[in-house]
């Protein structure tokens, strides 16, 4: 096997959760990722796909190195991404969720691109410039754009300019953070479509986090499915989208609308919200809106095992009975 | 129909809202007020220290006094119109200079303090509580009063007045910039904080920074009127509108004019600027704009 590019190993993240107890005094850890183990191979986008609040977006920061892991490693090419903020910013970037977020409003969209290069000090004036022209080639924005100010651009044009920045540092990985949800759905096709010609281009690895299915199913090559912090389930995304194993990605799968075949066999409807992480379930986090939930879920959390080749499922009735590990034993 | 034909007119007239007529007045005025500063030795008929002790205190042309003294003469026989334009000029350049000096250091403490979140950043903003707490004026006496006095200090002083505003400005602005996406983007591809701070903060909270200029000013001219008022600020022979109005005072029954003139002058000079700065709040403040 080739060296993997990002390699995730039992990392976790906690934070302080809200102040309780008497006066205060005591704040629970918030298990955002619990242990997480994940791989992206260059050349690969790895779906990562989860409710909202399972620490999707956190596992996002820590490759970002954003956030500093807690327990575990986070390795981009064999260095964390905390070890030097400047290499690792040419290595990995980012692309967000509201593009016009992310872009000073007082900067012109050439000076926005270009603003990258300067913070390295790549280039002179002139080839800063030219390479400005090139990216924007890149990402399919006509020229005139470029003396544009954000809030003139659409939010299709805006998500561009945030790609065209991105690579102006030329990254192996690119961390998506729900880079489509707040577009409109044909923009989501086009900007998922240039994503992926600029991957198969420029062999870029993508990070992609996304809660919607149709993006990753469009995008991605493989897919890890995320439920309070941990990965229940992951493997390649033909094996998770038609050959679901965990009941959590069962229920997703089966939350899309289907108009093509209504009368398709579906898995129950997931019931209620996730629970918080403040004080997650003991044993399998998912049991409490598990249909097929026995005894050993409320006590035992299953581990990720391997049950296909490529495709790993932690769930006590996919994997055998004797992989799994009491939480007592993985603390 | 009418009303069809009106939308986009309405359309236009608020993205080109003309400002109101007590503004263009106001621009009008201050205008005229920095014409005459930067004219004003072109302008005087006298100089501001020429002396004619035999023609003392004589009275304006609109209350009969002869053409060759317009606005009448004071105790010492000094051209009134002579010595105002003068006055306007130092009052106008004391209290720009105070409040840009205030502007920059309360503006690089505040940014400071923002940056600097830890034991440096909580003492920047205790002596921003200590200044406002302080009585400046008192302050700014007792420092003149014990230094003695000379331009370069007076001009210190006043612009230390009013730094701490700045700088509880800048710092909660450039917090809220800091913590905004674009912000933490331009951190992310591993800017310093040097860059973070000059190219990306400031000129996002220049807004909020250059309306409260505006509004600090009249403040700084009447600080600098009442300490020459008070014989600690500009000293004779120089002139500046404070102190004409406290030389003005000790006449007030038999030349009410010497001390009226420079109030007046003041008076037009704090309400425009700060009629402008009123309208700039509203123009710059993006939740009051369309």
């Amino acid at each position: 096997m080739t060296q993997r590019l990002v390699t995730l190993t039992d990392a976790r993240r906690s934070f302080a959760g809200p102040a309780t107890g008497f006066l205060g005094r005591e704040r629970p850890r918030v298990q955002a990722v619990a242990g997480v183990s994940l791989a992206i191979d260059p050349g690969e986008a790895l779906g990562l796909v989860g409710e909202s609040g399972c620490g999707k977006s956190t596992l996002g920061r820590l490759v970002q190195g954003l956030e500093r892991p807690d327990g575990g490693t986070v390795l981009v090419e064999g260095v964390p991404p905390t070890a030097d903020r400047r290499t690792h910013a040419r290595r990995v970037q980012t692309i967000y969720q509201n593009p016009l977020d992310v872009l000073d409003p007082r900067l012109k969209v050439a000076e926005a691109v270009a603003e990258p290069l300067e913070i390295h000090r790549l280039g002179t004036r002139e080839t800063r410039a030219e390479r400005v022209r090139q990216l924007l080639r890149d990402v399919e924005l006509p020229e005139d754009l470029a003396l544009r100010y954000p809030h003139e651009l659409s939010g299709g044009q805006a998500q561009r300019v945030v790609i065209a920045r991105a690579l102006a540092l030329e990254p192996q990985v690119i961390v998506c953070d729900e880079p489509v949800a707040s577009l409109d759905a044909p923009i989501q096709r086009q900007i998922l479509r240039l994503l992926d010609r600029l991957r198969r281009d420029l062999g870029l690895s993508y990070l992609f986090i996304s809660h919607d299915l149709g993006a990753v199913w469009e995008l991605c090559q493989r897919v890890a499915i995320m439920y309070l912090g941990r990965i229940v389930e992951e493997g390649p995304k033909e094996e998770i989208f038609l050959r679901p194993r965990h009941p959590y990605t069962q229920a997703l799968l089966t939350a899309i609308p289907r108009p093509d075949a209504p009368d398709a066999p579906r898995a129950p409807l997931l019931q209620g919200e996730p629970p918080s992480p403040v004080n997650a379930p003991p044993g399998c986090a998912f049991h409490p809106r598990c249909a097929y939930a026995q005894e050993v879920c409320r006590t035992a959390a299953p581990a990720l095992t391997q049950t296909q080749p490529l495709h790993r499922t932690a769930c006590h009735f996919v994997a055998p009975r004797n992989t799994t590990r009491s939480q007592a034993n993985e603390e | 129909m009418s009303q069809a034909n009106a939308a986009p007119a309405v359309i236009a007239q608020r993205r080109w809202k003309r400002p109101p007529v007590l503004v263009l007045v106001s621009f009008a005025a201050i205008g005229l007020l920095v014409l005459i500063a930067v004219f004003a030795d072109l302008l005087a008929p006298y100089g501001y220290r020429d002396q004619a002790l035999l023609n003392r205190l004589a009275a304006p042309v609109f209350l009969g006094g002869s053409w060759d003294h317009v606005l009448g003469t004071d105790q010492l026989g000094r051209d009134l119109l002579s010595r105002l334009l003068y006055a306007i000029r130092f009052s106008l350049s004391i209290a720009f200079l105070g409040t840009i000096i205030g502007a920059i250091l309360g503006t690089f403490l505040g940014l400071l303090a923002a940056s600097l979140r830890g034991w440096t950043g909580e003492t920047i903003m205790m002596m921003v509580d200590v200044q406002a707490s302080l009585p400046f004026m008192i302050l700014a006496l007792a420092v003149l009063a014990f230094f003695g006095n000379n331009l370069t200090l007076f001009v210190l002083v006043i612009g230390i007045n009013g730094w701490e505003v700045y700088a509880r400005l800048a710092r909660g602005a450039a917090l809220s910039v800091r913590a905004r996406g674009y912000a933490q983007a331009i951190y992310a591809f591993g800017a310093s904080e040097w860059r973070l701070y000059l190219r990306h903060v400031l000129p996002n909270i220049a807004a909020v920074l250059i309306v409260q200029f505006t509004l600090n000013f009249p403040q700084t001219i009447l600080l600098e009127t009442s300490l020459s008022f008070l014989g600690l600020g500009v000293q004779p022979p120089l002139t500046s509108l404070g102190q004409m109005l406290g030389d003005g005072r000790n006449y007030l029954l038999t030349a009410w004019w010497m001390a009226v003139l420079p109030g007046a002058v003041t008076f037009i000079a704090t309400l425009s600027v700060s009629l402008i700065g009123d309208w700039l709040r509203d123009r710059l403040d993006p939740t009051l704009a369309d």
